[in-house]
């Protein structure tokens, strides 16, 4: 019996595999106009890094003209569990572009104005004030000063709304003013939605709008909980649940089958598990429930586990590389994939082409020179730290290790996926996979 | 703007003096909006200005509750009898709560009497109004024999507590207990996770937490006999305002009368039901309320 169960399952498993590798065709790279032995780099980058157990294993995909040139799996996705092409990643905050699309498919309708103040829609937002830290010493240690503006619809989407992570204070740990928006953020129980958050995302960011701002709106780019709020405006604006809404407009159709925000139980074997590498050799599953060091705290489990109910807009989804593929091809097709249209070629030019940040730069993630449009960074020029290959180029990236980029002007896709903390590490990983992605280019 | 053409510098056309003229007009036009402003602050409605403030301790004090949680009930009903009305304002963090306050952007402010520093004390009248009710809490998976508690700390020497931030710990150092402190997701979570043996929270905000984070596991979580500790809680009115003596005044007169026509034990009632509410509530909440003047 045992025997035949073990067949059955190794059956089942080869069939689910098959299946998967006919619906997905690669071309050969030659045929649209990469080169096979460049691409190939990436193969023996990846391999060294799971090597040297930098990282446990990745999926890496570059696609170009719509095609699929290269998708390889590396490594182990869990002990003893070989990563596969169809594995599952806590893709974290690359839900932001997704929520981004949603916002942007609302406007569209006609139902919100990006000029909109988000306290049209969520009033708890309504006359903001912006903390300043006083000189040490002082009690109180700040001051509140009246906002100069409304934060609005645009504000979120390219986060110049003052509303930074709680774990900025580690980025920045000489930053008092990180410290602060952390204690606030921690006594009025703000969530990053990085593990199991009991309550809803409305609960969440009504009281997040009751806190000041970190920043004038629109003075500075503020990496953050921006997306959280859009979640939530899709909520008030549609109608509808945040997943359901994502489920019904966005991954039905675009047939991104295995996106969910909370999986369901039979899929769970999919998942990667988490690994806290040093980079130097030493490599650890991360055990299911909470993880706090420092400010930052985090839950492989949150996508499964706890109450289920807090669908973060900031890093609430797990992904394939397949799945987020065709999301970033729609993207490139300037809003269509396969007859289907998410958004028109308008919109997608403002969300992607677009620099909605002016003379500031959106520096998380990528360096001075990278601008940002909605929802997506966007390479302005080439002469900098960070280089896709092309201005124009596209991305955004999950804490847990994932990172998307798009070449419009190349017509070329690059994905990898990984689950790997902490991510300051991978920056190194992250900037010679874009090189060896776009010289792999080859006409 | 160029010298028109045929007439000599510095001489200009009348378009030209025109043109001039709609740009100074322009210029020297209240505001810069070609239109009015899009965004204005009628928009939102009239700001309310608060009397008091409160930080959110749900289910006590808290936004999602119409009367603001049995705490802003109680305070509530106290002004009431003295036929003051006033707004009160539940804000999300401790720290925004105590910059109104010291700020003097309020009267008062609700708290605990850890949010004012001995500095700090002389500048406020200090009255308590409602005791927290700690209680010991233990997850039941996690032993597979009895939990070791029969009527003293002692009984748990060598386990570890879990505490909220701020409160007494050092009586279970001296029973033998290693203590952590937290706030009460994280104290919660640590419990189930193994991290933890017992913790102490007050026993409205456990019931309130385990059913909102762990609806499946509410039986799991159990509740130790006998009270654990108690906390007051207060409000402090701001010596500097000049209404905080009128507001003493009207508040504590109001509290005693709460008290004897037994409507300050009806809303107790109300929220606890008779079975867990100990039965010398009000008597344990006046000691304070003595040692406070």
């Amino acid at each position: 019996m045992k025997h035949l169960k073990t067949a059955l399952f190794f059956t089942l498993t080869f069939l689910t595999t098959a299946v998967f590798a006919e619906d997905i065709s690669v071309v050969s790279p030659e045929s649209v106009g990469l080169s096979s032995p460049r691409l190939e780099n990436i193969s023996t980058l990846i391999r060294s890094h799971v090597a040297e157990k930098k990282i446990a294993g990745a999926v890496v995909l570059v696609a170009r003209h719509g095609k699929i040139a290269y998708f390889e799996p590396f490594g182990e996705a869990d002990i003893g569990k070989p990563m596969q092409k169809d594995t599952m990643f806590r893709i974290a905050s690359m839900t932001k572009p997704l929520v981004t699309v949603a916002i942007l498919q609302l406007y569209e309708e006609g139902k919100l104005l990006l000029s909109d103040p988000v306290a049209k829609y969520i009033p708890e937002f309504a006359r903001p004030k912006v903390l300043e830290m006083l000189p040490p010493g002082s009690n109180p240690t700040f001051r509140l000063v009246p906002a100069k503006r409304e934060i609005t619809v645009k504000d979120l989407l390219r986060h110049t709304a003052g509303l930074p992570y709680n774990f900025a204070a580690d980025w920045y740990p000489k930053n008092r003013l990180y410290r602060q928006m952390y204690e606030l953020y921690q006594d009025a129980g703000i969530s990053s939605g990085l593990y199991e958050t009991a309550g809803t995302i409305g609960e969440m960011v009504k009281r997040l709008a009751r806190l000041p701002l970190a920043r004038q709106p629109g003075e500075v780019f503020e990496y953050g909980m921006a997306a959280d709020v859009q979640g939530y405006l899709v909520e008030v604006v549609s109608g509808m649940k945040l997943d359901d809404y994502l489920r019904e407009r966005l991954f039905k159709p675009l047939k991104m089958n295995d996106t969910y925000f909370f999986m369901p139980v039979s899929e769970k074997p999919r998942l990667s598990a988490l690994w806290k590498t040093n980079w130097h050799g030493k490599l650890d599953k991360v055990s299911d429930g909470l993880h706090q060091e420092g400010a930052y705290t985090y839950s492989p489990s949150y996508q499964y586990a706890g109450t289920k109910t807090f669908l973060s807009g900031g890093v609430g989804v797990t992904s394939t590389a397949y799945d987020y593929f065709r999301f970033c091809q729609m993207l490139l097709n300037k809003g269509e994939l396969e007859g289907v249209r998410i958004l028109s070629r308008k919109t997608v030019e403002l969300m992607t082409e677009t620099n909605h940040i002016g003379a500031l730069n959106a520096t998380t993630l990528h360096d001075d020179g990278w601008k940002f449009g909605l929802g997506v960074a966007i390479e302005a020029d080439r002469a900098h730290n960070v280089d896709s290959g092309s201005v124009g180029t596209f991305e955004w990236a999950g804490i847990f290790s994932t990172r998307f980029s798009v070449d419009p002007k190349e017509q070329k896709i690059t994905l990898f996926l990984s689950q790997t903390h902490p991510f300051n590490y991978h920056f190194e990983l992250w900037d010679k996979l874009l090189v060896l992605s776009s010289s792999s280019i080859a006409d | 703007m160029k010298p028109a053409k045929n007439l000599p510098y510095p001489f200009l056309s009348l378009r030209n003096i025109g043109q001039l003229l709609v740009a100074l007009c322009l210029f020297w036009s209240d505001g810069s909006y070609a239109t009015a402003p899009r965004i204005a602050p009628q928009m939102f409605g009239e700001e309310r200005k608060a009397d008091i403030i409160a930080y959110e301790i749900a289910p006590l004090v808290t936004t999602n509750q119409t009367d603001g949680g049995l705490a802003i009930a109680i305070l509530s009903a106290a002004f009431n009898a003295s036929g003051q009305k006033l707004i009160i304002d539940i804000v999300p963090a401790k720290p925004l709560a105590k910059y109104a306050l010291l700020n003097n952007d309020v009267v008062a402010m609700i708290g605990e009497s850890q949010d004012i520093s001995a500095k700090e004390k002389n500048q406020f009248l200090a009255e308590a109004f409602y005791l927290k009710i700690g209680r010991h809490f233990y997850f039941k998976p996690n032993w597979k024999s009895a939990f070791p508690w029969q009527s003293s700390l002692t009984d748990l020497k060598g386990l570890r507590y879990g505490g909220l931030s701020g409160t007494e710990q050092l009586t279970y150092k001296a029973a033998g207990i290693q203590t952590q402190e937290g706030d009460v997701r994280g104290l919660f979570e640590k419990l189930r996770n193994q991290e933890l043996d017992f913790i102490g929270v007050p026993d409205l905000v456990a019931e309130f937490w385990i059913n909102k984070a762990y609806p499946k596991e509410q039986q799991e979580f159990v509740s130790v006999n006998g009270i654990a500790w108690e906390q007051p809680l207060y409000i402090f009115f701001a010596k500097t305002n000049p209404r905080s003596q009128e507001l003493y005044k009207a508040f504590v007169t109001g509290l005693d009368k709460i008290i004897k026509n037994g409507k300050y034990q009806e809303a107790l009632e109300k929220v606890y039901g008779r079975q867990q509410l100990p039965a010398d509530f009000i008597s344990r909440l006046q000691r304070y309320r003595a040692n406070t003047r």
